[in-house]
């Protein structure tokens, strides 16, 4: 069916009433006060079976469409949330559903880590950091990146030396089939330094060389570097300290 | 005279409705709809009733303003295309009257329809929030309907017709959200873009209906607040719904039959 054609002329008083009702519309408009921002709590997510169910089959999508959601949940219409204002209960809830969802999906644990751990309130930090931990040791291979950024956390931003050997601790013995990179693995080492547990990180750092894990030159001579720095302000701190452990690894 | 024919013209349209087996569809509706707040009250651990009430509410707002826009759209077009509006303006009868007629009828059908799904919420909900949201979802289908006759008239094509009735309704039902996401803290408020887009969406505002703040769901666990809102409603719903019937007759009264 073709646009059926228009002649010019539309009766006066049709044209009356569209003006008048176009301009009452407009005054009415105008008139209605203007839409209000408020907060809408966070709610706790639904269960996983209802996930599954609701995302037909597609939990991996499901997932990825609640981690938008969540992201996307401090910029209410309006309103620009501050992270501190989130319930963090509520948030890792919204996060471990969305790794039980799809155990493979990385991007709650970098939200915990960069986005929600980076808030300036150590309780919440303190908070993502357990939650990384505790979802670290299901799949150390996939997830330890998350865990050497809350080593960083805590170190650095925390101040919280313990807590950050904790988590190092923590990497360092994961079964990860070696997935994870000595650097990584080497953290928990350099914390010892900064704790002045420097005697510990003599043991283990020389005793990593000892094990020839480290093959690459370069890596080597940086960590025997270190090695060598750390031996010498044990030796200054205890003047009693026996064969360093540098000349152990080159026996 | 003009009366009866609007009147005889408005019962030719529910006759219509009920031989096109709208009525059937609605019950089907309506028990789809019994039957999935149901079933998620009866998952729920807590607070089932208002989990009832909502999924009810919100599928037959949903379903009823879908089956209105498509009824309405292959009700005109149906008309236009197979030449019966030719015959009908044969007789004695002006375009307006036609027009008015048809408007009437669908505004009937509307307030049927929205009778017939507040009902059900008489016995889980009060009468009186079952009778606030009944009210204000019928204004709603009459709104609907009457943008669907317009579309219709002006583009005479049900595909074409649906999706504009469609982003019509989706636009009218959020553009308060876009009002404050254009004027939120996020946007840059000196890029001429944020400033374009800002008094787009605002003088959009002006000439949509606030369906956003239709039939709430919310008001059957709290009548009091759609009582509240229910006159200022019903001034939106007589302003346009006029408006929307002045745009049919505008375009309506000029084209060549």
């Amino acid at each position: 069916m073709t646009a059926p054609a228009r002649t010019s002329a539309a009766p006066w008083w049709v044209i009356v009433v569209l003006v008048v009702a176009g301009a009452a519309q407009l005054l009415w408009a105008g008139s209605r006060a203007g839409p209000t921002a408020s907060i809408t709590p966070l709610m706790a997510p639904p269960s996983a079976a209802a996930l599954r169910a609701m995302s037909l089959g597609e939990p991996a999508l499901a997932a990825r469409l609640m981690m938008l959601w969540l992201q996307a949940y401090d910029n209410q219409p309006g309103l620009s949330l501050a992270w501190r204002s989130l319930d963090y209960a509520t948030v890792e809830a919204w996060l471990a559903r969305m790794l039980e969802l799809d155990p493979q999906f990385q991007y709650p644990l970098l939200a915990a880590a960069r986005l929600y751990g980076e808030v300036d309130d150590p309780a919440r930090q303190r908070r993502m950091l357990a939650f990384i931990a505790r979802r670290f040791a299901d799949d150390p291979a996939r997830r330890w990146p998350w865990m050497a950024h809350g080593v960083i956390i805590a170190q650095h931003r925390l101040h919280d030396l313990p807590l950050a050997l904790a988590l190092a601790a923590a990497l360092a013995r994961a079964d990860d089939h070696g997935a994870i990179p000595h650097w990584a693995k080497q953290m928990h080492i350099f914390v010892l330094e900064d704790l002045g547990e420097l005697q510990s990180a003599q043991v283990l750092l020389g005793g990593l060389l000892a094990s020839g894990e480290i093959r690459d030159s370069h890596e080597r001579a940086f960590l025997s570097a270190r090695l060598a720095d750390i031996e010498r302000r044990a030796q200054a701190q205890s003047p009693a300290v026996g064969r360093p452990a540098s000349q152990a690894h080159h026996d | 005279m003009m009366l009866k024919q609007v009147a005889v013209i408005a019962c030719f349209t529910l006759l219509e409705a009920r031989r096109t087996r709208l009525v059937w569809t609605a019950v089907g509706i309506i028990v789809a709809s019994l039957v999935l707040a149901e079933c998620a009250a009866g998952l729920a651990l807590t607070d089932s009733q208002s989990y009832r009430l909502v999924l009810y509410a919100t599928a037959t707002r949903l379903l009823f303003v879908a089956c209105t826009a498509l009824f309405v759209a292959t009700s005109v077009v149906r008309e236009l295309a197979d030449r019966v509006i030719d015959l009908t303006l044969s007789r004695p009868l002006s375009r307006a009257t036609w027009l008015l007629g048809r408007v009437a009828g669908y505004g009937a059908m509307a307030w049927l329809l929205a009778v017939a799904a507040a009902l059900p919420l008489v016995a889980t909900s009060t009468p009186l929030a079952a009778l606030v949201w009944g009210v204000s979802l019928a204004a709603e289908l009459m709104l609907v309907a009457a943008a669907t006759l317009s579309c219709a008239v002006a583009l005479t094509q049900v595909t074409a017709t649906v999706l504009a009735v469609a982003g019509f309704y989706l636009l009218a039902r959020s553009i308060d959200a876009m009002v404050l996401m254009s004027q939120g803290p996020t946007v840059a408020h000196g890029a001429w873009s944020s400033i374009f887009i800002e008094h787009a969406v605002a003088a959009l505002a002006m000439v949509l209906p606030a369906l956003g703040e239709y039939t709430r769901s919310a008001w059957l666990n709290d009548a009091a607040v759609g009582v509240a809102t229910l006159p200022a409603l019903a001034i939106q719903t007589v302003i346009y719904g006029v408006l929307l019937a002045a745009v049919s007759l505008f375009d309506f009264t000029r084209r060549e039959i």
